[in-house]
């Protein structure tokens, strides 16, 4: 390429880079940091030694972490958690997706579905009337307060819709012609077209369900039953907030300074999942994303 | 068609989906009219400690307590106080639910009707559940069921006492505390520093400042760690007869609160001061707890205006770090004359034990806290060791919830034995396990310099320690309460930390020297129109005739 050459194109990559790298920076290191501190002795992180290396080097802090096993039990509820919440999002929002993608010739009551959805978006009923329809519903306590309360992610079906809208209408008409009924096109023909906007709010429901903690305090009746964000939040308190529970008690204050690197490593750990998957879906997450909203 | 199908199907996944999961917990409590009780050795009712003839089952609710270590099998809801609620006064206890929120928890469950039987409130919940007349009347259930020591402790504090009434009636029953004397805040001096230079014991608060120039010319620096707060900062103002944050009663009888006082501008002058000789740490608008106590820890800072279990946190992690020599020690906070600062105590009571007004047993609960204080108060006379210590130590002690009670002299009878045997070696009139605890870990800090037991040691053990000299304060009545013994009223609440923040921003302003100070009339005005008379107005509405 020509440009290429040229001093301001230099100029301007040169720039570009270091840019994005110290971006890039201001990302990572904090993960560093919770990485050393989470491998550094108690004492050295509180004097506040430690950087972006270990100091006093020790594991013991992911044994801290791993024991007793309410770390792992919390992680399975997450992942129970976050494979059925997906699965239920995805199922219905394609399954809402589809009809409203069509005009109100085609199906009637379009526009009413619409704004009953979009309400929903804009406003909500608070939180002690949300908690009063899942006690109501019988819901509370169990794993399904989790994910039924919130079961149609609107913003995301609305993506989907827009995707949908925009294939090509011919598409469909062939298929009909086939002699296929709307659930056949659904699961033969579209299904298949909609992977890289599924991947996208697929991703969406996972961090979601993965990152969400607070209706897992309110609804659950027991802390054994906590999703791992939830276990998590409750390690994260500050020493003020704990101070103010113990209400002055100071062996809670001494079992307090152990955990300190330990919650390091918790939140490490509980960080590693969605790092792993990240990189595998965000290949389509931009391109589904676009797609979806610029051709609707 | 296909669709209507779709949605039959749909709403049948939703229906069995809900009968799947568990039904409400709210049944009623077993009906039974005055139930049957044992009788004690002179052949009357036993109301205090009497076991029922019927079994009982009492519903609750309880905060998670995570430092408790059960042993195998036991949790938050079966343990070994359960057990005993069975065995001995033959109440069974069921807890509705555990959580790591309470509050939000037990709002929702108050806004939801879903109250158990027995539960703990704070002081705002108490006032509006007695507003929303939820809770019971216990003023003749306490008086006939309470044990005489139970009683014993609501005289030693009769006004968290009174916190808990409404027009002299009994709603909720305070769980108290452990006693005033954690309560007086001291300047804390590292002492090998001290000792090295040479340096006389502060006897003013002229000569905390000429410590803190000398520590800083030797081992560089600044002179003092302190928090964005203003909380540490605070303390050293009544070193100046100002009381920050606390609620006074003046000579005109009407409450006024400390932070917003002339006194107050007299502190903040002196600090403006420090600050420009560099003894305040010139980063502390931007230091929170753990970033002023890292400096401490590092061992690049020797003195702190602190509580007393400064040994707790970070005095552990500065005797690791550091080594025993470094070990800061109490200092009483004195005026610039010498005689010593009258002392601060705030409403100490937070935690109330209430009874749900549909409870068909609200004895039952004044029973299980006349157990709680025996436990605690006369286990070690009554009980075999091992079996106190099943109910008391490793956090076990404080996993009842709703059923605690606290001996407001607590932490007073505590130390005056145990430095009593640390100065005789005569153990023999321990009769608690916290006496024991902080007796021996003060030996083993003198023997071995084990960092985990600095906290006991200087809180009582050390040749200075904190309740040593807060006990001094106590016994000499060096102090005033606070005159806001109980909830605040709603519309202090309102403002939330609106009213705070004008004056934290406003005082460092002035400490930092970005304002002078005179523009501590300004901040006091601020305070005044963004709502702090309508405050206090308030405060003199509910609390002014007390």
């Amino acid at each position: 390429m020509i440009h290429d050459k040229s001093l301001g194109r230099k100029l301007f990559h040169t720039f570009n880079y270091t840019f994005l790298l110290l971006t890039s920076l201001l990302c990572v290191l904090p993960f560093i940091n919770l990485l050393a501190v989470s491998f550094s002795g108690s004492a050295a992180v509180s004097a506040g030694e430690v950087v972006f290396w270990p100091v006093d080097f020790t594991t013991s802090a992911y044994e801290f972490a791993l024991e007793g096993g309410e770390f792992i039990r919390s992680l399975w509820i997450s992942v129970q958690r976050v494979l059925l919440g997906t699965i239920v999002n995805l199922l219905l929002m394609v399954l809402t997706a589809y009809p409203l993608s069509k005009t109100k010739d085609k199906v009637a009551g379009r526009n009413l579905y619409m704004t009953f959805f979009v309400i929903t978006m804009l406003f909500n009923g608070g939180l002690i009337p949300s908690y009063l329809i899942v006690v109501e519903t019988g819901l509370i306590d169990s794993i399904w307060s989790l994910i039924l309360p919130g079961a149609l992610p609107v913003f995301s079906m609305i993506i989907l819709m827009n995707f949908l809208r925009g294939l090509p209408e011919e598409i469909e008409e062939s298929a009909t012609i086939d002699g296929a009924g709307p659930m056949q096109i659904l699961v033969r023909i579209l299904l298949p077209l909609l992977k890289p906007a599924l991947a996208t709010v697929g991703l969406f429901s996972i961090v979601g369900h993965w990152n969400s903690w607070f209706d897992g305090i309110i609804y659950m009746n027991n802390p054994s039953n906590y999703p791992l964000q939830s276990y998590l939040q409750t390690l994260l308190l500050s020493f003020e907030q704990l101070m103010m529970r113990a209400g002055r008690d100071y062996t809670q204050l001494l079992a307090m300074l152990n955990v300190r690197t330990g919650r390091a490593a918790q939140l490490f750990l509980a960080a590693i999942p969605i790092m792993l998957i990240y990189p595998f879906l965000q290949k389509y997450f931009t391109s589904g994303l676009v797609l979806g909203s610029v051709k609707g | 068609m296909k669709k209507k199908f779709i949605a039959i199907v749909m709403a049948c996944c939703l229906i069995a989906l809900t009968a799947c999961s568990k039904g409400g917990n709210n049944e009623a409590t077993t009906p039974s009219a005055d139930p049957g009780q044992a009788v004690n050795e002179s052949g009357e009712v036993d109301y205090a400690f009497g076991k029922y003839d019927e079994p009982v089952t009492i519903h609750t609710v309880r905060a998670e307590y995570a430092s408790a270590q059960f042993p195998e099998g036991d949790d938050m809801t079966n343990n070994v106080w359960t057990r005993a609620y069975k065995e001995r006064f033959n109440i069974e206890v069921v807890t509705d639910w555990v959580t790591d929120e309470y509050d939000t928890k037990l709002n929702l469950a108050i806004s939801s009707n879903e109250l158990p039987d027995v539960f703990h409130v704070n002081a705002a919940q108490l006032q509006q559940l007695i507003e929303a007349d939820m809770i019971m009347d216990m003023t003749e259930v306490f008086d006939k069921y309470a044990s005489d020591r139970v009683k014993g402790y609501m005289e030693a504090d009769r006004s968290s006492y009174e916190s808990g009434m409404r027009d002299g009636k009994l709603y909720g029953i305070p769980q108290l505390h452990w006693g005033f004397i954690d309560q007086p805040d001291f300047v804390w001096i590292r002492n090998d520093w001290k000792e090295a230079l040479g340096l006389p014991d502060p006897q003013s608060i002229d000569d905390v400042k000429n410590i803190a120039l000398k520590f800083m010319e030797a081992y560089g620096g600044y002179g003092m760690a302190v928090d964005q707060t203003l909380d540490y900062l605070n303390a050293l103002a009544i070193a100046w007869d100002a009381h920050p944050d606390l609620w006074i009663k003046g000579d005109d009888g009407k409450i006024v609160y400390g932070s917003v006082q002339p006194e107050m501008k007299d502190a903040l002058a002196a600090w403006a001061e420090w600050f420009k000789l560099g003894i305040i740490d010139p980063e502390f608008p931007v230091k929170d707890f753990s970033a002023m106590n890292s400096n401490v820890v590092a061992g690049k800072v020797g003195i702190q205006p602190y509580w007393q279990w400064w040994g707790y946190n970070p005095g552990v992690d500065v005797v690791t770090n550091l080594g025993k020599e470094a070990v800061f020690y109490p200092y009483k906070i004195k005026k610039a004359d010498g005689s010593d600062a009258t002392q601060s105590i705030f409403f100490a009571n937070g935690v109330y034990t209430v009874v749900n007004k549909k409870s068909k047993h609200p004895e039952a609960a004044v029973k299980l806290l006349n157990f709680y204080a025996y436990m605690l108060d006369e286990g070690v006379a009554h009980e075999s060791p091992e079996t106190v210590s099943a109910f008391i130590d490793k956090d076990i002690a404080h996993v009842t919830g709703a059923f605690k009670i606290i001996n407001p002299n607590t932490d007073y009878e505590q130390f005056s034995r145990v430095s009593e045997a640390l100065k005789s070696g005569d153990t023999s009139a321990f009769t608690t396990s916290g006496m024991w605890q902080k007796y021996n870990n003060s030996v083993e800090f003198m023997k071995n310099g084990t960092p985990a037991a600095t906290g006991d040691y200087l809180q009582q053990g050390s040749p200075k320690n904190a309740y040593g000299l807060s006990k001094e304060i106590i016994d000499n009545k060096q102090y005033i309460e606070t005159a806001l013994w109980g909830a605040p009223p709603e519309e202090l609440s309102d403002y939330g930390s609106t009213l705070d923040d004008i004056l934290t921003e406003g005082f460092t302003k002035i400490i930092m020297g970005a304002e002078s100070i005179d523009y501590f009339d300004t901040v006091v005005s601020n305070w005044r129109t963004a709502g702090g008379d309508a405050a206090t107005e308030a405060v003199n509405e509910l609390y002014g005739s007390k």
